[in-house]
């Protein structure tokens, strides 16, 4: 199918969806959306769901309730084979016995193209990924990052309506997933391909998408752009996911811009929630600066950072960071961790006072789940 | 995929049809015919085999001679793997194709060698005659001492095969952990490889009994027509005899010892590994 | 230098290879010698033996006939195996392992429970002694080695494979064809040339069936070593048993049969 003709509508539509395990929802009501050409990551803890919402686009699984549209078609109860998407899987799943030539040629053999044609896809996207000197290689004779990009060749070559990636990169060692993630990355803007990318690792989710779906217990928490989901979390757990990892409990929203936790007033970035209401604080661990450091830092004070005293519990080195275990009263009822970007010596002695600042954008509001 | 299970599950479907056809049913009629005399339903041919003497005393040599070359078998068996499993990864491999090669030899060939070997002017009997002159030797075929021989020679690469899978399963860290902890190589070999390797011992022991107890052409051809297994009276009965119903019965016999003593066999094997 | 507790381990083995090995070396002197075969020790070379071999119809006809029933009762066999294990690993059989235990039955049941109950099962269509008797005969009790075997390997096979192969838009018989078999055939392979093997050297089923015009090699043998004793058999068995040989090692160099020997 030629790129040009696919309109500009919803590419895959769930509506609804519900999938039971053993007779307990696994999934419940799902609703998704996804425009023609978006990269969109299912993200979220083992056990989310996430696999089983890719599975059930793919056909691999059906859902036992609700309906899944793709290019408008309700393709809810249609085998895999009949719905024309692409699938990179985890383990490769390449084809052992054939070479990469024959694995990137499956798909065009098994829609019983002419032979020209075959040999014109195959070797296309063969190219597009960098394989073609390897085209009459077998699987096990390649690199791990290579048998990876061949099985992208062979989902690319039978130009699907959508691709879907299941946990592409957690096989590979750092270096060659940040590689391959650039690949991927350059190639859907190339061929601007509707893609559905599942991942447990925020990282590939924010650098890849379009959209971010995280979802906890078969359930999406948060539907939304890169950009939004890191700066407005739009519940603890999300927060929690992408880095807000310090709790402060019952804590009371004064205003939209200030909480006080057991006395301590601290500023706040992002909230929903209405003055006045009891609840939980989520901060990052860095956009924290100590008092007097700032020109070293480079952080710049503004409107929205503010300044407050802890007591330090520990101090240790990170690389090239310096990682201080804190608490704001005494008592030692709210501790928490920051993490300064820069090597601060000496190390601060430990029960000592520190002032802080805080930036308000990296410190949120919820209600108490 | 759902779909595809749909496609296994005729498969497999089909693959039972054709084996109820041909194997449940078969079982099943020869079962039923064991059972009834003129038309009626009788136990006649199963009270015959355990009255008549004639019966009754090969279905005692049939289950003495299994449980005598069972033991042999294990032992010699035994020592075998245990010396393979010693030797170096290459070496393994030549010793274990040589002493399984027999698997991969017609039955019919080997027993042929051993009628050469056991007879009257066989080579075993001219070595005993060398060994002590004058006497004449012993006639070795067409004895239940031949019948031994030849299914250990029988059994023999099934029973190795699975001890010396067993012995293979034995993790060296154990073995070396022991050693370091000064016990002697004897004592290690009891405590520690040998309860280690029963799983292998059961499972020799299963299938050595199931080959012997059932064993058809071993005493046909080294037992001569005087030292008979079950089997070759339920051959008897049918090819001589013409008497279906009590070759049958004589058959279902055998099967039902086999069962009974491997589930025996599957008895200790479990307690054994509980203990 | 050796302990002297393994030079008596080393000589025990000595007699264990020996006893193992004594009745193909019997075999292959018999063949080449002179007198009667029951004879020992041999007192003439001759090949006289090899030069009637080749001439005895009656033996290479049984040859024959054992080679086409093991040809077609190893597909038979081959079949049953796939499509059992498919069912067993794959499909939705209920109570599986009864089922399983079930295809395994053949290895159990003695052989001569199986023989007579074929002879009764075959009788009643008058169809004993006929080829197809035994071909049927022999697909049932040789199919579990290539059961097990075919299960084994679906059991460890890549469920994901498939999946691939359906997403890219396979059909069930496409992928069947293109991803399932050629996945299962090097076990399948190692599976079907044991159970031809079987085929090949079944006496106690095969002999409730047989009739005059369907003499299977090993009943032949059996007539040429028992009944009308007859000396050809002797370098016939030396030439089985050196192709035997010749045959194991060549599997073993190409296919590493100790790997797949566990039956």
């Amino acid at each position: 199918m030629d790129r040009s003709d696919i309109q500009m509508s919803s590419t895959i539509s769930l509506k609804g969806v519900k999938k039971l395990f053993e007779r307990h929802a696994v999934i419940e009501d799902l609703n998704l959306q996804l425009k023609d050409g978006e990269f969109l990551s299912l993200l979220g803890p083992s056990g989310a769901g996430k696999t089983t919402i890719l599975r059930m686009i793919a056909g691999l699984e059906y859902p036992d309730g609700g309906e899944i549209r793709i290019k408008s078609r309700d393709v809810s109860t249609v085998p895999p084979n009949k719905r024309n998407l692409g699938m990179v899987f985890q383990q490769y799943a390449l084809f052992p016995h054939m070479t990469v030539w024959e694995n990137v040629a499956y798909g065009l053999k098994a829609r019983k193209l002419k032979k020209e044609m075959i040999k014109e896809k195959a070797n296309k996207y063969l190219a597009l990924t960098g394989l073609s000197e390897l085209a009459s290689r077998k699987p096990r004779e390649l690199s791990g990052g290579q048998q990876q990009r061949v099985s992208l060749a062979r989902a690319l070559a039978i130009e699907p309506l959508v691709m879907l990636f299941d946990e592409p990169l957690s096989n590979l060692d750092a270096r060659l997933k940040d590689q391959m993630l650039q690949e991927i990355h350059q190639l859907h803007q190339k061929l601007k391909f509707t893609a559905v990318y599942v991942t447990h690792d925020q990282n590939e989710a924010l650098f890849l998408s379009d959209k971010i779906a995280v979802l906890n217990g078969g359930k999406i928490e948060q539907f939304d752009r890169p950009e939004m989901i890191l700066s407005q979390p739009a519940t603890a757990f999300v927060a929690d996911f992408f880095g807000y990892t310090n709790t402060f409990a019952s804590a009371i929203l004064k205003d939209e811009h200030m909480v006080s936790i057991s006395g301590v007033e601290l500023p706040v970035g992002y909230t929903t929630e209405t003055p006045g209401s009891s609840g939980i604080v989520k901060m990052r661990e860095n956009g924290v600066n100590i008092v007097g450091n700032e020109e070293a830092s480079g952080l710049e004070p503004s409107k929205a950072e503010k300044s407050i005293e802890a007591y330090v519990i520990e101090a240790r080195y990170l690389g090239s960071e310096t990682k201080l275990l804190l608490r704001l009263d005494q008592e030692g009822e709210h501790s928490f961790s920051v993490k300064i970007p820069q090597i601060i010596r000496p190390l601060p002695e430990i029960h000592s006072k520190i002032n802080l600042l805080i930036n308000a954008d990296y410190v949120t509001f919820y209600l108490e789940e | 995929m759902i779909k595809n299970k749909k496609y296994y599950t005729i498969a497999g479907w089909l693959a039972a049809l054709y084996f109820i056809l041909l194997f449940l049913v078969p079982l099943l009629r020869m079962f039923t015919l064991s059972f009834f005399s003129e038309g009626k339903i009788s136990f006649e041919y199963y009270t015959t085999i355990f009255t008549s003497p004639v019966y009754l005393r090969v279905l005692y040599r049939t289950l003495y001679v299994s449980f005598l070359v069972t033991g042999i078998g294990l032992v010699i068996g035994y020592a075998i793997s245990y010396f393979i499993s010693q030797k170096s990864e290459k070496q393994q491999k030549k010793w274990l194709i040589l002493v399984l090669s027999p698997m991969f030899m017609s039955l019919t060939i080997r027993l042929f060698g051993w009628m050469m070997l056991l007879g009257q002017e066989g080579l075993i009997n001219r070595v005993f005659s060398w060994l002590s002159p004058g006497k004449d030797g012993i006639p070795l075929l067409f004895s239940y001492t031949a019948v031994a021989i030849g299914i250990v020679h029988y059994c023999l690469p099934f029973i190795i095969l699975n001890i010396y899978a067993s012995l293979k399963r034995v993790d060296n860290a154990l073995i070396e952990a022991s050693l370091m902890l000064g016990e002697s190589k004897v004592k290690t070999f009891w405590k520690v490889i040998f309860p280690l390797s029963l799983p292998g011992i059961f499972a020799a022991a299963s299938i050595s009994f199931a080959l012997s107890a059932s064993t058809f052409l071993v005493p046909l051809m080294l037992g001569g027509p005087n030292n008979l297994f079950v089997s070759n009276l339920a051959y008897n009965a049918i090819v001589n005899m013409g008497d279906y119903p009590q070759g049958a019965a004589l058959s279902i016999v055998l099967l039902f010892i086999v069962v009974i003593v491997l589930s025996i066999i599957s008895f200790f094997e479990r307690r054994s590994r509980i203990a | 230098m050796l302990s002297k507790k393994s030079k008596l381990f080393y000589v025990v083995m000595c007699f264990a290879i020996f006893f193992i090995l004594s009745p193909f070396l019997i075999t292959v002197i018999a063949s080449v010698a002179g007198s009667n075969m029951f004879h020992f020790p041999p007192e003439q070379f001759t090949l006289m033996n090899y030069k009637n071999l080749f001439q005895d119809e009656q033996l290479w006809q049984s040859v024959w006939l054992s080679f086409c029933i093991g040809v077609t009762a190893t597909l038979l066999a081959v079949t049953i195996g796939i499509t059992a294990a498919m069912g067993i690993v794959k499909g939705q059989l209920p109570m599986k392992n009864v089922i399983e235990s079930f295809f395994m039955g053949p290895l159990i049941v003695p052989l001569v429970t199986v023989g007579i109950s074929f002879l009764v099962f075959f009788s009643t269509f008058q169809a004993e002694g006929t080829i197809w008797s035994i071909i049927l005969a022999h697909s049932v009790i040789i199919s579990p080695y290539v059961t097990r075997i075919a299960c084994a390997n679906l059991r460890q096979s890549n469920e994901m494979l498939e999946e691939a192969a359906m997403m890219l838009g396979a059909g069930f018989w496409y992928m069947f064809r293109t991803v399932l078999i050629p996945s299962m055939l090097p076990s399948v392979i190692s599976g079907a040339v044991l159970s031809f093997l079987v085929s090949m050297d079944e006496y106690t089923v095969t002999v409730f069936l047989a009739q005059v015009n369907t003499v299977t090699l090993p009943i032949r043998i059996y007539q040429y070593t028992t009944i009308d004793i007859n000396p050809t058999i002797t370098a016939f068995s030396a030439m089985i048993i050196l192709l035997s040989f010749i045959g194991l090692i060549v599997l073993e160099k190409v296919f590493k049969i100790h790997k797949y020997m566990d039956f």
